[in-house]
């Protein structure tokens, strides 16, 4: 991309010219002004936020609390939310929530006390009472990836009961009837939605699912590895798996093949999420795909544009997002 | 009375460090600070309380520039600088690189531009030239993974050349002698260097990389999966695949797996970083560790060095180098494992 300089030199004009233009000051010549703006555009220039900070207009800035920022998973929501950042000229911080209330909170007080605009929070922790007196508080808070009762205009979530439901139905077309789970051990909304949307459809075809064919663990890699090892060792009879995510699905077909299980000849895995990964794992990872790179576009669109002005993608913003089945080879 | 000049003086430092001292700055060398103290002792030195408030409340501006914030190992650079700047009581300000050399040019303006007078710099796109540019007019910029003749006291680096070298010798020793590599197409320092070092330690070994063995793509999952069916339609055989990094190593193992190949048994592969996603994959990918933690810290503590002493990092050496994380994806052959 161009950078101020170069945009000056194709105008023939001052460096601070172009700075004087970008700024909207009167003391241009309208025709100098056409000018710079005709070059600015031909070469596709949009100034850099922090430039922009130095000529006089302070950047606005989105906060965003993000659970872990390791995870690929919330590496994707980031990606989402830099992206349209960048392209809307406004700065962007991220803290680490760490999955625990008082974590979620610090990082929540850190960014506001931090002078952000506004903050886009992807919390694990944080019940509804709790997040209903942040959100009372502090008007220019938003939820992804939750939907929360009392405020519904400043949620975007998912269907997981849906979603779940889904998986059921894959598994079921295959004929597997032996069904057991892998969820997280953090029992929040999403993890129990998942869940009851998968064990309705199991009941609706009358197939029963014992509660000691429930394994919980960590939200990781490792977590699916360790509660595919306590499946096994239990010595029970199962032809497949539901996992919470696509990343403990890895763990869990890392362990099953491990032990001599083949999937899906021997057990069928679907996972939730459909990451880049699942379409590169071996076997090709069957799962649920969770729009969640286009939520975090949507939404960070929605209030950079409000912070702007204009309410009104906010107001018409997509509260409940649907899911969608992805067949692969691992089911 | 005694002037903080004349403290200075005594203690051979300029005035600038003896505040420093005296606000109880980190960036202080112990045996500086003893000095200063000595002159503040000797000449009873009392400032005045209003400049005290004034000093206190400035804190040092530390700055750094990555290329975003979304891949987890720029997350994993950024968390150590963040802690660092906390545990120093340190301002920090981020700027993003992005991916040309325009937009590195412009996150260092701009955190000059908001006084940050140690910046630690995560560059893959500005030339040699350029850096030693702005190493020569910004005393405290630190450079992070990258090399810059002249500058090596103010950069930490790691040897891409010794890792990737370390990648050859275990796969030879594992009695390998037919080798193909993926790298990442873009010529950067990072594989520029890697493949230098693979080709080097092959021609040590005795062992030519004929040209069909070579395959270029974007560093992504879809890239290393390209570049092997590359490979693969140039009839190129090879029992050993030297990865530039995990991303195309996972996809390279899903491209041998559609040729009816299987990891480590027919083919065994080498990925460089140790992300997490070295351990996704099935089988988990044997891989070089990639130490950024570390180095971030230690060039974090380097730019400050830099500010606290003008220009006095001499003798500074920051290389780093990276290790064998040994996991599944690669065997020994098995003549070799008999004898």
């Amino acid at each position: 991309m161009k950078n101020i300089r170069q945009i000056a030199k194709l105008a023939g004009v001052s460096h601070s010219t172009v700075s004087r233009v970008l700024n909207g000051s009167e003391s241009v010549k309208k025709e100098t002004r056409e000018r710079v703006e005709k070059v600015m555009a031909e070469q596709g220039y949009k100034p850099n936020i922090y430039a922009r900070g130095m000529l006089g207009e302070s950047p606005k800035t989105l906060g965003v609390v993000i659970p872990n920022v390791m995870d690929p998973f919330f590496s994707t929501v980031i990606s989402s939310i830099e992206r349209v950042c960048r392209s809307q000229a406004t700065q962007l911080l991220i803290a680490e929530g760490k999955t625990t209330p008082d974590t979620e909170l610090e990082a929540i007080n850190y960014l506001l006390n931090k002078g952000c605009d506004r903050l886009l929070v992807h919390t694990k922790a944080l019940s509804d009472e709790q997040l209903a007196v942040v959100l009372n508080k502090s008007k220019e808070i938003y939820l992804i990836n939750r939907a929360h009762p009392a405020y519904p205009e400043r949620c975007s979530g998912f269907d997981n009961y849906v979603g779940g439901g889904l998986a059921a139905k894959a598994l079921i077309g295959r004929g597997r009837v032996s069904v057991a789970i892998v969820t997280s051990s953090i029992m929040i909304e999403d993890a129990t939605d998942r869940l009851q949307g998968f064990i309705d459809e199991l009941h609706a075809n009358d197939i029963s699912l014992s509660k000691d064919m429930i394994f919980s663990a960590a939200s990781s890699l490792n977590g699916g590895t360790v509660a595919a090892r306590s499946l096994l060792t239990k010595g029970a009879k199962f032809d497949a798996v539901f996992c919470y995510n696509d990343i403990m699905a890895a763990g869990v077909i890392q362990a099953l093949q491990d032990n001599g299980v083949n999937v899906p000849a021997d057990v069928s895995v679907v996972g939730f999420d459909d990451l880049e990964i699942a379409n590169y794992l071996v076997p090709r990872l069957s799962t649920i795909r969770y729009p969640v790179a286009e939520m975090a576009e949507a939404m960070t669109q929605a209030i950079l544009q409000d912070l702007n002005g204009d309410g009104s993608a906010l107001a018409s913003l997509n509260n409940r997002w649907q899911p969608v089945f992805v067949s692969r080879e691992s089911h | 009375m005694a002037k903080i000049d004349d403290v200075a003086k005594l203690a051979g430092v300029s005035p600038a460090t003896v505040s420093r001292v005296m606000n109880g700055t980190s960036a202080v060398k112990v045996s500086t600070r003893q000095k200063v103290e000595a002159a503040l002792a000797q000449l009873s030195y009392r400032p005045s309380h209003a400049a005290r408030a004034l000093a206190r409340t400035k804190k040092i501006s530390l700055g750094l520039v990555v290329a975003t914030f979304s891949e987890p190992f720029f997350m994993s650079l950024t968390e150590s600088i963040v802690s660092f700047a906390t545990e120093n009581d340190l301002n920090l300000t981020t700027a993003i690189g992005g991916d040309s050399a325009d937009g590195e040019s412009e996150a260092i303006d701009t955190l000059r531009s908001q006084g940050c007078k140690a910046i630690v710099m995560h560059s893959k796109y500005l030339s040699d030239e350029r850096l030693a540019e702005l190493l020569n007019t910004i005393p405290g910029l630190v450079l992070l993974n990258r090399l810059v003749f002249g500058f090596e006291d103010r950069c930490v680096w790691l040897d891409n050349k010794a890792g990737a070298k370390s990648m050859v010798r275990r796969l030879y020793d594992g009695g390998h002698r037919q080798f193909a590599c993926i790298n990442r197409a873009e010529k950067i320092d990072d594989s520029l260097d890697r493949f230098s070092g693979w080709k080097t330690a092959l021609q040590e070994h005795g062992v030519t990389l004929i040209e069909n063995a070579v395959a270029e793509a974007d560093c992504t999952l879809d890239g290393g999966y390209q570049a092997v069916n590359q490979l693969l339609a140039s009839g190129a055989s090879f029992t050993a695949l030297l990865c530039y990094d995990d991303s195309m190593a996972f996809g390279a193992i899903r491209a041998l797996a559609d040729a009816g190949l299987s990891v480590p048994k027919d083919v065994s592969i080498f990925g460089f970083n140790d992300s997490y996603m070295a351990r996704t994959s099935y089988p988990k990918l044997t891989t070089m560790h990639y130490p950024v933690e570390q180095m971030a810290l230690e060039a974090g503590r380097l730019a400050l060095k830099c500010i606290a002493s003008g220009n006095a990092c001499d003798g500074h050496v920051g290389r780093y180098l990276p290790v064998v994380i040994a996991r599944q994806s690669d065997r020994r052959l098995a003549e070799v494992a008999m004898s």
